[in-house]
């Protein structure tokens, strides 16, 4: 094996007493220059494992170039930046002689003109800002002499449009060798193709089934409905304090800042060293949690899932899960944030929000412990990403088409993309299209002998603004008192506040005390009523995996009660599914009530009730497949049954429903023939095609596709561009130019990657082939209770929606415990 | 006397007294405006000549007014120019044509002054009087004021509860709001709460919404029931059959 450079060697032997096998593994293929994937749980030293190679590498070069020889890329900036505290060490070791610096949206303009000159030969940074860095022209002239990129967390990008964007822009930057780290994911050969294309890429990895703890922690009682973080702060204060840092993850930002607010009143001596950590908290605060996680100065932090990836938290002791998380890789991934060292065990627990929560929180920890992960579902060639990077090389020089076609097709994302469609890009850049011929009028870029560059500086320069594919409602900046910002909010929720009504904010509770302009001036409540803002981006979907995890569970627990009742129930509870007395006193009673409206929903055979009340009849289909599944199943049903009649439809991860005329019920006949695989995907186009669903998705990638600008230059600021509706824009093109390659992309994306038309056909055909129990029920069952309340949220909505969502379980089942 | 105003479905406003019809905010010429200022968007909207056309046949009005912003933006490029003048030429062989103007067309004149077409300040028929809106002009008592520039829409939800934004007219006793004629323009959703300018004009009048889809119109009863707050869940799944049966 070569060996490390020795100074490194040297360091590193101080450091640390040996390799650990995943660095050994990697090692193995890294310093021979291979490509390299690698595959490691949290904690084992596998960042370290990559980077040691791409040191030893600079270290050994005679000379280094006024140049990038090395990249680090992440998805998140907080990682980009414990790097840097990381590698010090490692670099004086190495006599200090590589230059490293770090590149994200947040590095200063004085900074940036520094690093363009005096050119960092190591450089952490981000997709978005690697992508526009490669077009500036104070790197042009030989900035990259890339040796090697280390992408990591590389499977954060594997299931959405930045994984597009980043292997594209690797495509680009071309370095000798690619080296990938990756946690928990699967299948391996999806993200060695995300990495790397067709070419060669050696895997290292260990057991991803590393030794973790995961208890169940339920509070005395539970609601059979609902996401309240409230119900279970009392218990998550007893939790947290026990231990002596923790992290705490929610589902959603809004419920971190409630649970956050809720804990900082139950531990009110704890009131300082409880933080709440999100996207939208501002940088300052967010680098004040990272920083008590780091050295054990917090006793908690509540997030979201911007803790999730790989920073180094070796102060943390435990992990809390509120409700169960929509997949096993995000469980895992975020448990392993505990007991960040490495041969540490993650320990960590479940809290289930609600009694079927129980359930799912149980399905989750024994797909844990087999280590059976969520398939990665990658995008197929998304247009509008394709069109935003051939725009970023057109500014960084004139491209051959031939050339640009044969770049772009070397991306795993895009190996199979045809010449057709990377033309109409080209012509949609160039201002063409159906409308104006092939080549138009103010296009974004000059086609001229089969080479195109970008049309003037000002396009170059609108480009800056608005690259990435991250696309972000217009937020409000959040200041409290002496200018300190608290974070961002969407402009329609400050919009929607009451005068004098509060909101919580970095785990605050503020009012809004005067709006100017982007900024929402806001100073300590009060004691006014508290609302919790919403952000976009909300709950992730269930995910397949999980989906067959607790249909075994489901499978399990109906067979025990049918054949020896609650005892025998209670027996594999514990015995096979490890839960505890308390986890299970309250299943049980769950489980009883849900027995006695009709069995627990599996899914042989397919289960549906009907609910009669007034003139309506409620069908609710239990189909345990997550909401992108079922809410395309939920569409096309409605569409081919009620084809001209009203029918409301909703939807979660285990159910839907469809409200219809008691006097129009389908029969069982009709029903099963509705759900016919044959012409799925057509219908459900024309469903998609017959709402505002696409023409509201249509923003998004015409913002990525460069179409419509995010952001404007106005009197020399940067100011949130207002021009089209998004909609409206939809509308036209479809009218005029339905080919066009944003278009296209609209509809692939919103029916393969949103409504997962694959996933709903295949469920569709199994339904269609599988027997169905039908139950008319005077009220909904226990089972089907969360999407029932959730259907009549509307006329909740008056009230406090959680204290309506008990009102309303109370109303149809009594007192639950 | 009474005066009948009549909304109709492609947004005009239908004065049959006069042989008048009114439509506001056209802004003609808004795609290429928009490729102007570096966006790839659409820049065809024969919409704004089929809507024409079709309030020609269908009313066979002596006049046509637009009333305020008719064009989209200043120094037309060729294309634009083209296609701009080229709807008005059209439209000018069949009725006669007042443009009344906007805060986005002062320099109509200027830009398109071959066409022979003088923008007036107001345009009046007894006591109606007709102006863009965006400044502000008090109306005598027994006077009716009707406006453009405002572009009030209310969003309803589809049967998928996904939103859309229909334009609407606001009727008062004494004063009409006109929807943006152009079909690029999604208008300012009243259902979020009335912005100061909407507020400003309407006062404490009693308003009744009502929204065209472009084929037909539908009444949406008072303009309080649907401002109230914030938008609630409510309107989230209310499907747009729902609201098309209480027509009367």
């Amino acid at each position: 094996m070569k060996q490390l450079h020795p100074d490194l060697r040297r360091w590193f032997d101080q450091r640390f007493s040996s390799f650990t096998e995943i660095q050994r593994n990697a090692l193995r293929h890294t310093l021979k220059g291979e490509n390299t994937l690698i595959l490691a749980p949290t904690g084992t030293g596998k960042t370290l494992a990559a980077f040691l190679s791409v040191l030893s590498d600079l270290a050994t070069q005679p000379e280094l170039p006024n140049a990038v020889c090395a990249v680090y890329v992440s998805p998140l900036k907080a990682l980009g930046r414990d790097m840097l505290r990381n590698l010090e060490e490692p670099l004086a070791a190495l006599g200090g002689r590589i230059r490293m610096e770090i590149r994200t949206g947040d590095t200063a303009n004085s900074e940036r003109g520094k690093q363009s000159r005096r050119r960092p030969h190591l450089l952490l940074t981000t997709p978005e800002s690697l992508s526009t860095v490669l077009s500036q022209a104070g790197w042009r002239d030989g900035g990259f002499q890339t040796r090697v990129v280390v992408v990591d967390e590389i499977h954060a990008f594997a299931e959405n449009k930045r994984g597009s964007l980043l292997a594209l822009t690797l495509e680009r930057l071309n370095p000798a060798q690619r080296i990938g780290v990756s946690a928990t994911a699967w299948p391996t050969e999806v993200i060695a193709n995300l990495l790397c294309g067709e070419r060669p890429c050696a895997v290292a990895s260990v057991d991803l089934r590393r030794a973790h703890r995961l208890d169940i922690a339920t509070a005395d009682s539970l609601p059979p409905v609902g996401y309240n973080p409230y119900r279970i702060a009392h218990k998550t204060a007893d939790l947290v304090e026990k231990a002596d840092c923790s992290m705490v993850f929610t589902a959603t930002r809004s419920a971190a800042e409630r649970l956050g607010l809720a804990l900082k009143i139950l531990l009110p001596e704890q009131d300082e060293r409880i933080l709440v950590h999100h996207a939208s908290v501002d940088r300052a605060e967010r680098l004040l949690a990272e920083e008590g996680l780091a050295d054990g100065a917090v006793k908690a932090v509540v997030c979201s899932s911007s803790l999730e990836l790989g920073v180094d938290f070796t102060a943390v002791d435990q992990v809390l899960l509120i409700g169960a998380p929509r997949g096993v890789s995000r469980a895992l991934q975020r448990l392993g944030r505990s007991g960040h060292r490495v041969d540490g065990v993650s320990t960590g627990s479940l809290v289930p929000l609600s009694l079927p929560d129980i359930v799912s929180c149980t399905a989750i920890r024994h797909a844990a412990a087999a280590g059976r992960l969520d398939p990665l579902r990658v995008p197929a060639a998304p247009l509008d990403v394709l069109a935003q990077v051939l725009l970023a090389m057109s500014i960084e020089r004139a491209w051959g088409l031939d050339e640009a076609f044969a770049l772009v097709r070397r991306s795993g994302p895009y190996a199979n993309l045809s010449r057709a469609d990377f033309d109409d890009v080209i012509v949609y850049l160039a201002g063409g299209g159906r409308v104006l011929g092939s080549y138009g009028t103010y296009g974004k870029i000059f086609v001229e002998d089969d080479r195109f560059r970008v049309a003037s500086p000002k396009v170059a320069r609108l480009f800056y603004m608005n690259a990435g594919v991250i696309s972000d409602d217009f937020q409000m900046k959040v200041v409290g008192r002496g200018n300190r910002r608290l974070g961002e909010v969407e402009e329609s929720f400050i919009a929607s506040l009451q005068p004098g009504q509060a909101f919580i904010m970095a785990g605050r509770s503020v009012k809004v005390n005067r709006i100017h302009g982007n900024l929402a001036l806001v100073e300590p409540a009060a004691g006014e009523p508290v609302a919790a803002p919403r952000w976009m981006g909300g709950k992730m979907p269930l995910s397949a995996g999980l989906a067959a995890e607790e249909l075994g569970l489901r499978r399990a627990i109906r067979s025990a009660w049918e054949t020896g009742g609650p005892a025998a129930c209670e027996k594999i509870l514990r015995e096979e599914w490890g839960l505890n007395t308390a986890a299970v006193a309250l299943l049980l009673r769950f489980i009883e009530r849900q027995h006695k409206a009709a069995p627990i929903p599996i899914d042989t055979p397919v289960q549906v009730e009907r609910i009669t009340q007034g003139r309506k009849t409620i069908l609710i289909f239990h189909v345990v497949a997550g909401r992108a599944v079922n809410r395309s199943l939920a569409w096309v049903l409605g569409s081919r049954l009620m084809s001209g009649e009203s029918a409301v439809a909703n939807f979660d991860d285990y159910a839907f429903l469809m409200s219809v005329s008691k006097r129009k019920v389908p029969s069982l006949e009709a029903i099963r023939a509705a759900f016919d695989p044959a012409q799925f995907r057509q219908d459900l186009r024309s469903v998609l095609e017959s709402t505002e669903t696409l023409g509201r998705r249509f923003r998004a990638v015409a913002e990525i596709g460069q179409l419509l600008p995010r952001r404007t230059i106005r009197g020399g600021v940067t100011a949130k561009a207002s021009s089209w509706s998004g909609s409206l824009l939809y509308k036209t093109l479809m009218e005029y130019e339905p080919d066009h390659p944003l278009v296209r992309e609209c509809v692939r994306g919103t029916l393969e990657d949103e409504c997962d038309a694959a996933g709903a056909e295949r469920e569709a055909a199994k339904i269609f082939a599988t027997p169905f129990e039908v139950y008319d029920l005077p009220r909904p069952s226990p089972f089907a209770l969360q999407l029932f309340a959730a259907f009549n949220r509307e006329t909740l909505m008056a009230q406090d929606p959680e204290k309506a969502l008990d009102e309303l379980a109370e109303e149809l089942y009594g007192e639950w415990s | 006397m009474v005066m009948m105003l009549r909304p109709h479905p492609t947004g005009a406003l239908w004065i049959e007294e006069a042989g008048t019809a009114l439509v506001a905010d056209a802004h003609l010429g808004y795609g290429w405006a928009q490729r102007r200022r570096g966006e790839l968007g659409p820049v065809r909207d024969d919409r704004s000549g089929v809507k024409l056309a079709r309030i020609v046949d269908e009313l066979a009005p002596r006049e046509i007014v637009f009333l305020g912003d008719a064009v989209h933006a200043p120094r037309p490029g060729a294309e634009e120019r083209e296609f701009v003048e080229g709807v008005l030429t059209q439209l000018m062989k069949r009725v006669q044509v007042t443009v009344v103007s906007g805060n986005h067309d002062r320099h109509f004149l200027r830009d398109y002054g071959k066409l022979g077409l003088i923008p007036v300040s107001e345009w009046r028929h007894q006591q109606v009087i007709a102006i863009h809106g965006d400044k502000p002009r008090a109306a005598e008592p027994g006077e009716t004021l009707i406006l453009g520039h405002l572009h009030p829409s209310i969003s309803v939800a589809d049967a998928a509860g996904a939103k859309q934004r229909l334009p609407v007219f606001l009727l008062a006793s004494d004063m009409i709001i006109l929807p943006a004629f152009s079909p690029f323009a999604a208008g300012i959703d009243l259902t979020r709460g009335l912005t100061a300018q909407v507020e400003g004009w309407i006062g404490k009048r009693k308003i009744e919404a009502v929204a065209t889809t472009g084929t037909r119109l539908l009444r949406l009863g008072p303009l309080s029931q649907h401002t109230c707050k914030a938008p609630t869940r409510r309107n989230d799944r209310m499907p747009i059959q729902t609201i098309q049966r209480k027509r009367s």
